[in-house]
């Protein structure tokens, strides 16, 4: 039976399980769109008001659903609008598939209205991108792009169709899996390497385990848990690692990197082997690489071959998914205990309450600080909401004082730092929660990069929660010209709208809490209402987030205030 | 400076493919030095060898994210040590004139690259090597204007079972021998004698090595010297006072140089005494002229101290009564870089003697430009039909330039033994030493005492050397006259005949054959430099019944297969 190209499309994505897609249209993605009208059935299309916001919801969708996130834009503008979201995407390893119009094959190259290089503009920051020039390719073209950008370590793929492969019509047949002679994201675990990691790590007297995305990615917590409390190793967590143990385990010791837990990064360069699972060693974990854990012995266990010696070089690596290498190293570890070794962690956690947590949660003077409006969050959620931050100082307090309770509960930009990203990836992430609690934490200046997915969410209803910690500044960036620029405050300091009267504006409901005394009701209101709600909160202006391992300092080389 | 490595890529052939590739080395700031993509057609495939300039762990990294794009199957990196590998370069040369037309012809030829186009103003060279055989062969022809070059970049193949970086630890090579070391080849004098090794019944006419004893007289003193403990301890440098007696004297009565011992360094054969010359006297920029063809060793004794330079080839002129020196050509050739001439009379390959109004040209030659006259006169007792040996030195006026170069090797059949003579002026030869001393010390004692014998001796086994070899120049003769594949002049002195091969033909390959199907070993004439293409060197200095059957197998082989 001929079908046309665009019909070919929605009939694939359907094939791979899609039944949301996160989109915008425009000039020449209209046939795919006249297909979708004619698929809504079985594919919900969410609306969001700048294409940004459609590959941050496919991402947010994403991370929350484990299955591919999909987003649909138009050729030239709408692709490059695109450009952030995979960006990001790339730098966390998160599985979506963008399709974007492109003018005609014929007008390809010759500067047609709404004509980019969108294969070329999006080469650096995809897995995988390719261009459909013709409607028979689509099939196999969409396959592809799914188990691409699943596969392995997960990315984004862009796949680009021209406005003729859309409208002509061929004999569809449809294509469910693909397999590449190029491409083989199964690695074989060597049962060698284990049993040498096993041995490593059975002799090791301050053995330390590190956890990343790669957790998340491949469902490891069963395994992690076993492993966990069968070697009784301390594990510690890069900000993409969070909740993948419940924050109050026993052997867990807590956030990584420039603003992670005092003991974490301190005794990191005095373990004596480091076990690093499904994370990379980014800067803001590692600090200062030369004075990295010189002294450990390192296993690096990631699907990703070239993450092995990029930045830390290994003592022993294991190329492969890391659920699976955990269920085969098991049976190889000895039953272990680390009391002595975890009480170290815990002195050090004594000292970070005395000199930074006490004071965060229990202010001298009236003014809010954010650490207190989390706390009292995890608190009202027993830690088991899905928290999606933003990037900024909120987004490290929210890491530091929200404790995980449930697996796959932090949401945030990590690799890329993208501010904006909150906003529209909790609307993916409320899609792929399945009924969870969806509160985004945004500071006042992100909040305005992706102020206009407010209407996203009313037009779709969710019940997502937004917390909007209003300092007047971009936090972050003052803090560090307080610290490093001589307090210096070049263009930091935000002349705000009414955010209460915005979001009303949206037609969502909201309120602004200015003094400590009504904040946990204001928090108690928010997540009271079954519908999309937004609590402005009034934070102390000149607040830093400590502790803090200064950029180009060695991660033990950590400042406390 | 960082290694070479040479990645080689295999990917589905597929458009922006080398964007994805190039883009990885862009986001690290490699620099690619070449990068060729060829196809693979029967698999779909495209290969990429790219040759970066990179530390080892940063190669490791590309390595490793080249791997992950999708359209790549598999990635190698390799140190040059680990590959063949070959670029082609396409050389288009200005030529003013015929003269430098053969010139550049002749250039052309001794780096064994080729004239593919050739137009009034200008050649189009061919030339397939390693990048540094390319710059070689460019450095040399920029003297006569390069208007345009093109290199291909680099290809490369792994030599069977060498590691790959990729899956192992990166091992630790040794680092590479000089260039000058790595870009010489084997001498195909050598190659051709390694060759007979492994084949059954090959009479050699290949290396000059006569087929007689070292006289009893010679022999004997050597005998006595050990015996009386003379040559237990090294000897003066320059060579024991007796024999320098002994050579000064024969020096000034057989060639006509006036010279005294202390004008004399006794050395390790003629190799070494050129040698030693050649890197007393050249600097890397130094330019030398040969007239050629002429024994292969000296062009790469000439690359060698001048570290990979080349020498200037002047073509003698082939003609029916014989190789003739071209004055003007010389001449043509001097820059203001050109240090000597060099002359090999008799001549090994060709069987030349130069006659004294050659000699007198080249002479005038070298005085007019302020050159050096370095001779290599190792067959001065081997000429025939009453021919009388000039030696060069003996001429007054230019006394003070000319380096002679002889030895006992061939007069009195003692190749084995090792012992040649300098002589030149004071000046020369204080500077000269330096060198000789470093590289032997001394030459062995008691093949000075064996010289000695035979220099101060009598010279009639050297008359019946000469004899014999009259006699099988009669032979080689006799028998070349029944092919009509070799075109040839009666050899004038030492003994060697150098005959043309009529047909068009590869002289090395001939060689080959020769030795694989013919079971006669010959030495192609292309390593005797310009003008030796096309030609084989015959060696008539062993026995006359081994001669006569090597020269039918050579003639009956030529006859039907060629």
């Amino acid at each position: 039976m001929k079908i046309s190209g665009a019909s070919a499309l929605m009939r694939s994505l359907v094939n791979q399980g899609v039944d949301i897609i996160f989109g915008y249209p425009g000039g020449a993605i209209m046939p795919a769109y006249d297909a979708l009208y004619h698929n809504r059935k079985h594919i919900k299309h969410i609306l969001v008001r700048h294409e940004q916001g459609a590959a941050h919801a496919a991402e947010g969708y994403a991370r929350l659903s484990g299955k591919v996130g999909v987003c649909l834009a138009t050729s030239g503008p709408g692709a490059t609008n695109l450009v952030t979201g995979i960006a990001d995407a790339m730098m966390d390893s998160v599985p979506i598939v963008c399709i974007t119009g492109q003018v005609a094959s014929h007008l390809v190259g010759t500067d047609a209205f709404q004509e980019a290089d969108v294969i070329g503009i999006t080469t650096p920051i995809t897995k995988w991108n390719c261009q459909v020039t013709k409607p028979e390719e689509i099939p196999y073209i969409i396959a592809k792009a799914f188990y691409i950008a699943s596969s392995g370590r997960p990315g984004p793929v862009l796949i680009d169709i021209t406005k003729n492969a859309q409208t002509e019509v061929f004999d569809y047949k449809p294509v469910k899996k693909v397999s590449l002679d190029s491409y083989k994201p199964n690695k074989h675990i060597s049962l060698a390497h284990i049993k040498k990691a096993a041995k490593l790590i059975n002799s090791a007297h301050r053995p330390l385990l590190l956890v990343g995305h790669g957790i998340h990615i491949s469902h490891a917590y069963k395994e992690l848990l076993t492993f966990v409390n069968k070697t009784g190793i301390p594990i510690a967590s890069t900000l993409h690692g969070l909740s993948s143990i419940p924050a109050n385990h026993k052997s867990y010791v807590g956030l990584l990197g420039m603003h992670g837990k005092y003991g974490a990064n301190v005794l990191t360069n005095q373990a004596d082997v480091i076990i690093a699972i499904g994370m990379r060693f980014d800067d803001r974990v590692t600090g200062r690489v030369a004075d990295y854990a010189r002294q450990a012995k390192i296993i690096h266990i990631d699907i990703d071959e070239a993450e092995i010696d990029k930045i830390i070089k290994t003592t022993l690596s294991i190329v492969g998914d890391g659920r699976q290498v955990l269920e085969r190293l098991i049976p190889f570890v000895k039953k272990n205990s680390f009391d002595d070794w975890l009480s170290e962690f815990r002195r050090y956690d004594e000292i970070e309450y005395e000199k930074v947590t006490r004071k965060e949660l229990t202010p001298s003077n009236g003014s809010i600080l954010m650490a207190q409006v989390i706390d009292i969050l995890s608190n009202l959620t027993k830690g088991k909401a899905v928290v999606v931050a933003d990037v900024g100082q909120h987004q490290m307090v929210a890491a530091r004082y929200y404790n995980f309770d449930r697996e796959n509960s932090f949401i945030t930009s990590g690799g890329l730092g993208t501010m904006g990203f909150a906003l529209p990836a909790s609307i993916g992430a409320k899609f792929g929660s399945l009924g969870r609690d969806v509160i985004a934490i945004i500071g006042d200046g992100s909040f305005q990069m992706t102020i206009q997915e407010l209407a996203t969410i009313a037009q779709e209803k969710l019940a997502i929660k937004v917390i909007i910690l209003n300092n007047n500044y971009l936090g972050m960036v003052r803090q560090w010209q307080e610290l490093f620029f001589d307090k210096r405050y070049s263009f930091v300091d935000l002349q705000n709208p009414d955010f209460v009267a915005v979001a009303k504006g949206f037609h969502i409901e909201a309120e602004k809490v200015s003094h400590k005394h009504a904040l946990a009701d204001g928090l108690k209101r928010l997540l009271s209402k079954n519908g999309p709600y937004l609590l402005e909160v009034i934070v102390e202006k000149e607040e830093n987030v400590f502790p803090m391992v200064p950029s180009g300092a060695a991660c033990d080389e950590v400042v406390l205030e | 400076m960082d290694n070479q490595t040479t990645i080689t890529i295999f990917t589905h052939n597929k458009p922006g493919v080398l964007y994805k590739i190039a883009n990885l080395f862009l986001r690290r700031k490699i620099n690619i030095e070449s990068l060729t993509v060829s196809e693979i057609k029967t698999q779909n495939l495209s290969r990429f060898t790219i040759v970066v300039k990179k530390d080892p762990v940063v190669i490791d990294k590309i390595v490793k994210q080249l791997k992950r794009i999708i359209e790549v199957y598999d990635v190698y990196a390799h140190n040059d040590d680990a590959l063949i590998f070959k670029e082609i370069a396409l050389l288009k040369i200005t030529v003013k004139n015929a003269d430098q037309r053969k010139q550049i012809e002749d250039l052309t030829y001794q780096f064994q690259a080729s004239v593919i186009h050739s137009e009034k103003n200008n050649v189009i060279i061919q030339k397939t090597g390693s990048e540094e055989d390319i710059d070689f062969l460019q450095s040399v022809l920029k003297p006569f204007g390069i208007k345009e070059v093109v290199k291909s970049g680099r290809v490369a193949l792994e030599k069977k079972g060498a590691d790959r970086l990729s899956d192992t630890e990166i091992p630790e090579t040794l680092k590479r021998a000089s260039r000058t070391a790595s870009g010489i080849q084997i001498s195909i004098i050598k190659r051709i004698e390694l060759m007979t090794r492994d084949y059954k019944d090959v009479i050699s006419l290949a290396q000059g090595v006569p087929s007689f004893y070292t006289p009893r007289h010679i022999s004997q003193a050597a005998k006595e010297a050990i015996d009386n403990h003379k040559v237990d301890t090294y000897t003066w440098g320059q060579g024991i006072d007796e024999l320098r007696i002994e050579i000064a004297k024969k020096l000034s009565i057989c060639n006509k140089i006036n010279t005294t011992p202390s004008e004399i360094i006794v050395t390790h054969g003629g190799i070494e005494a050129l040698m030693s010359i050649f890197m007393a006297l050249l600097n890397v920029e130094d330019e030398i002229i040969v007239l050629t063809p002429d024994y292969a060793s000296h062009l790469t004794q000439i690359t060698i101290a001048t570290h990979g330079g080349k020498p200037v080839n002047v073509g003698l002129l082939e003609t029916n009564k014989g190789w003739e020196l071209d004055s003007a050509r010389l001449e043509q050739a001097i820059t203001t870089h050109t240090k000597a001439i060099l002359i090999c009379n008799p001549s090994n390959p060709t069987g030349k003697v130069f006659t004294k109004e050659e000699l007198l040209e080249i002479a005038g030659v070298s005085k007019k430009h302020n050159l050096y006259i370095i001779t290599d006169e190792m067959y001065e007792d081997f000429l025939y039909d009453g021919r009388t040996h000039t030696s060069i030195g003996s001429f007054k006026d230019v006394a003070d330039r000319v380096i002679s170069v002889f030895g006992v090797s061939k007069s009195y059949s003692m190749t084995g033994w090792r012992i040649g003579y300098i002589a030149t002026s004071q000046i020369l030869i204080d500077q000269i030493m330096k060198i000789h001393d470093s590289i032997v010390t001394c030459p062995t004692a008691v093949s000075q005492y064996a010289a000695l014998a035979a220099i101060k001796g009598p010279k009639t086994e050297v008359k019946k050397f000469l004899e014999a070899y009259t006699k099988r120049r009669a032979i080689v003769m006799e028998e070349l006259a029944k092919t009509s594949l070799l075109e040839y002049t009666l050899p004038q002195g030492a003994y060697y005949c150098f005959p043309k091969i009529t047909k068009r033909i590869d002289d090395i390959q001939l060689a080959q054959n020769l030795v694989k199907k013919a079971g006669v070993a010959v030495v192609p004439g292309s390593p005797f430099g310009a003008g030796g293409e096309n030609h084989i060197r015959i060696s008539f200095a062993c026995e006359e019944d081994r001669l006569r059957e090597g020269l039918k197998r050579l003639v009956n082989y030529l006859n039907k297969k060629i």
